[in-house]
């Protein structure tokens, strides 16, 4: 019983992670139509952005708190030298990006070595969860990662922005053509997704080890999570990531990590092919 | 009668490539039989995605297969069959088992309402991280160490013949087969069935009103894509020796998508230089700048994409193309001279 | 054309891809001046539309707009110059409410009120997602959407599109008198006639993708022989 909440926990700490990921990955490519195979490198940056700063002696939460800025200042450089130059030719995004990653990757290794860093967790200490000691900087990150969702769902549901991004979801020509300014957006959304890797790469941080390779495994998960979930909604993602997470993390608690990421990606491909729109389906406009 | 640039682009290299062992060392050739091999790979991809508008991101999974069916075949691991090592069974058996792969693979995606255009992209890329696992895990195929000692090409029916040894003659067989393939598959391109894909990749809407069925000629299209890239694998394997997990998944599968990008996707010839070019200027230049080439490369492939979106050769080929149209236009202008 | 709210389009080319629909049209709307493009399908009314907007590129010529040149540049710049955009097919946000659907005509507006009092119908709709709608509420919505923005120019496609004729006389009745009120320009790509010649004050005859006859609408009632000659199949 207390491992089974131990192992719950963990597993909503996986999925939240997640869904941080996939959110970001699913705003930029519903408002800008940009396949961004880079999305694991900003969380890989954000890692190393909190290394940075903690070797430059600031406390880890004023770190945990930056690092998402800094990794949304580069995303902001990517989409102007870039992101841009690539807008109506999806194809070419994912082309454009997945030298961005190579980029980005190879940088980390000329700059820190191809060697693994590790961020040591801030001392928090433990409470007692249903009967088992659980770290309190994993309900930590929990707890950034509601407030982060509430956040953008506040942002886009409750705010004058937010409607404009979603009428740009919805139909980029149309709301142009109201007057909305797609650039300026364009450049926001970029860096809002980036961020949102950042933050969850910086949050991550202390729980994995750090390398030029660490944001690799997390964008074919997070597109799973969005194509399973549905393009064309903000809840879509969040539901696709509980899924691929969820099952991530019971396969490997039950079974063997080992098959978890097969067992995961097979299911994903078959509830994809099932369901093309995704599970929160949607009609989309024609295009 | 005018030859096309991308024929003529294609002579040239075809020319050089024949002469080039006349200046450089065996060992250097012994490297270009391999980027042949990567060439062939090359335009398999190239021919789906350019010319059929099917995206495979986990191209490498085709590759791997006949890789991995080469050495299992010709290292005499075929349970109840430990006599059997035959180079040409091993090659047929790639081929087949790749393609079969592949169609089977295309089946699932494209069958009724099928997945298109960007998203089977992710999909097959998703794909080929979980065939990827496979194969680490299956102890048969050697997991994360794949196989080993893998022999070169054997002429005898069964082994036992002479083997392709001498670096220079496995070069020339090899270029040879790149340029038979390249002539091959631009016949399929300019066959009926070719014409009929490329309507598909315009506009499928109208290619169905047509009277085409879309989803079977996508399914052939990749059948034949994957059957060529698992010859590519199995050509491969008898030239470097050894077949790992990493041959089959992620890695080579980016690898493949940016020669393609980088060579041009619209043109097989393209592509194919493409393939060569980058594993040249790779050999070349990471002895040369280290740990720097992959940032060279990422920053040559974004640039590429934003100033040549149809690649280096592809863009090439277009502006000689258009060079020499207004070349023959001017000179017909100026009147018959005699 | 230095007016604010003038439009001159001059030697304009545009098109899809390689294929060129308008070729060489010219076209000079006057400030507050109400102009009906007539035409049969396809010969580019709604193409023409489009590349004022921005939407698409113009292969040649040029388009200016109170005296600024506009093509080349981003549909939303064009939209905050001053034009508004009420599409083929109205293209209204399924999804977002009515009161949605007109904020977004302008972001910074205190309220939708004015356009309420125009169509008092979607007042009553106002929280009702704007898929639901009928389609000559829908119109309504698109065309109050495009007020929002206080444009000095309003392009309208083929607004009797799909709706019931009864509702098309009562849209032509509030458009005329709201058109009127406000002082602004009009260009009005239609098929149904009544409508062009009850909002319209000049017609406008494309064919091949230039305007090939004018004539005043006074003219028109009096000799319909253009009409005839334009839209007959």
């Amino acid at each position: 019983m207390q491992q089974f909440a131990t192992m719950i926990l963990d597993g909503s700490n996986a999925v939240l992670v997640l869904m941080l990921v996939s959110l970001g990955l699913a705003i930029i490519f519903g408002l800008m139509n940009v396949i961004n195979m880079a999305h694991g490198e900003f969380l890989m940056l954000g890692c190393y952005s909190v290394l940075e700063l903690r070797n430059l002696g600031l406390p880890f939460f004023v770190a945990l708190g930056l690092s998402p800025l800094i990794v949304a200042a580069i995303g902001l450089v990517a989409e102007e030298i870039l992101i841009r130059r690539t807008y109506h030719r999806l194809i070419d995004t994912i082309l454009a990006t997945w030298g961005l990653a190579l980029i980005l990757r190879q940088s980390m290794v000329l700059i820190y070595g191809p060697g693994s860093y590790a961020v040591a967790p801030p001392e928090v200490g433990a409470v007692v969860l249903f009967g088992s000691p659980y770290p309190v900087y994993r309900l930590i990150v929990m707890a950034v990662g509601i407030a982060t969702i509430v956040a953008t769902f506040l942002f886009f549901f409750r705010t004058r922005w937010g409607l404009a991004a979603r009428a740009v979801i919805a139909n980029r020509e149309m709301a142009a053509c109201l007057g909305i300014n797609t650039r300026r957006l364009d450049r926001v959304t970029f860096a809002f997704g980036s961020g949102l890797a950042g933050l969850a790469g910086a949050a991550m941080a202390p729980m994995i080890s750090i390398d030029p390779n660490a944001g690799l495994g997390w964008v074919v998960p997070a597109f799973l999570s969005i194509l399973v979930g549905g393009l064309g909604t903000i809840s879509g993602p969040l539901i696709g990531a509980a899924g691929v997470g969820g099952l991530d993390s019971l396969t490997a608690a039950f079974a063997s990590p080992v098959w978890a990421q097969l067992v995961v990606f097979t299911a994903a491909i078959l509830v994809i092919r099932l369901f093309p729109n995704g599970l929160v389906s949607r009609r989309r406009r024609e295009a | 009668m005018r030859l096309p640039s991308a024929t003529l682009l294609g002579i040239v290299a075809l020319v050089s490539f024949v002469l080039m062992p006349l200046v450089v060392s065996s060992w250097v050739a012994a490297d270009f039989g391999v980027y042949f091999a990567y060439a062939i790979f090359a335009v398999s991809l190239a021919f789906l995605w350019g010319h059929a508008g099917l995206l495979s991101l986990g191209h490498a999974v085709y590759f791997g297969i006949g890789a991995y069916v080469m050495s299992i075949v010709t290292l005499g691991m075929i349970p109840g069959l430990p006599d059997l090592r035959s180079t040409w069974l091993g090659v047929v058996a790639a081929v087949v088992i790749s393609g079969v792969a592949a169609g089977a693979v295309g089946w699932f995606f494209f069958a009724s309402r099928g997945i298109k255009g960007a998203f089977l992209g992710i999909v097959t890329l998703a794909l080929a991280v979980v065939v990827e696992r496979l194969a680490i895990n299956t102890s048969w195929l050697g997991g994360m160490n794949g196989l080993m000692s893998v022999p070169p090409i054997n002429l005898g029916l069964n082994g036992g013949g002479p083997e392709l040894y001498d670096p220079l003659a496995a070069y020339y067989v090899m270029l040879c087969l790149l340029a038979i393939v390249i002539a091959l598959m631009l016949l399929v391109e300019r066959s009926p069935f070719g014409l009929a894909l490329a309507s598909t990749r315009e506009n499928e809407l109208r290619a169905a009103s047509l009277g085409h069925n879309v989803t079977w000629l996508k399914i052939r299209a990749f059948a034949i894509g994957g059957a060529l890239a698992g010859l590519s694998g199995a050509l491969f394997v008898t030239q470097f020796g050894f077949v790992s997990p990493s041959l089959i998944g992620f890695a080579l599968s980016a690898d493949v998508l940016i020669w393609v990008a980088l060579g041009g996707r619209d043109f097989l010839v393209a592509a194919a230089l493409g393939a060569i070019g980058v594993r040249y200027l790779e050999s070349r230049l990471s002895d040369a700048i280290g740990a720097a080439w992959p940032l060279a490369l990422g920053a040559l492939f974004m640039l590429s994409v934003i100033l040549f979106p149809k690649g280096v050769f592809g863009e090439a080929i277009a502006r000689l193309d258009g060079f020499r149209a207004r070349r023959a236009e001017r000179s017909s202008a100026a009147g018959p001279t005699t | 054309m230095r007016a604010e709210g003038g439009l001159r389009v001059e030697a304009l080319v545009a098109g899809y891809g390689g294929g060129v629909v308008i070729d060489g049209l010219a076209l000079v709307v006057a400030a507050g001046e109400t102009v009906a493009i007539l035409g049969r399908n396809g010969v580019g009314k709604t193409t023409l539309l489009r590349t004022i907007m921005g939407l698409n590129r113009p292969k040649a010529g040029t388009i200016h707009f109170s005296g600024e040149r506009i093509d080349g540049r981003e549909p939303f710049e064009i939209a905050r110059a001053g034009i508004g955009y009420v599409p083929q097919g109205r293209e209204i946000f399924a999804e977002l409410t009515v009161e949605e659907n007109l904020l977004l005509g302008d972001l910074k507006a205190p309220g939708v009120d004015d356009i309420y009092a125009i169509f008092p119908a979607l007042a009553e709709k106002r929280r009702t997602a704007g898929g639901r709608l009928s389609g000559g509420q829908q119109q309504q919505l698109a065309i109050g959407r495009a007020l929002m923005g206080k444009p000095k120019l309003l392009l309208l496609d083929e607004p009797s599109e799909g709706i019931q004729p009864s509702i098309v006389a009562e849209l032509a009745e509030i458009l005329a008198s709201t058109v009127g009120e406000r002082g602004m320009g009009l260009v009005l790509v239609e098929q149904n006639i009544d409508m062009a010649l009850k909002l319209a004050t000049r017609v406008d005859f494309m064919d091949q993708g230039r305007v090939v006859a004018s004539d005043t609408v006074a003219a028109l009632r009096a000799s319909p022989r253009l009409i005839e000659e334009h839209m007959a199949l």
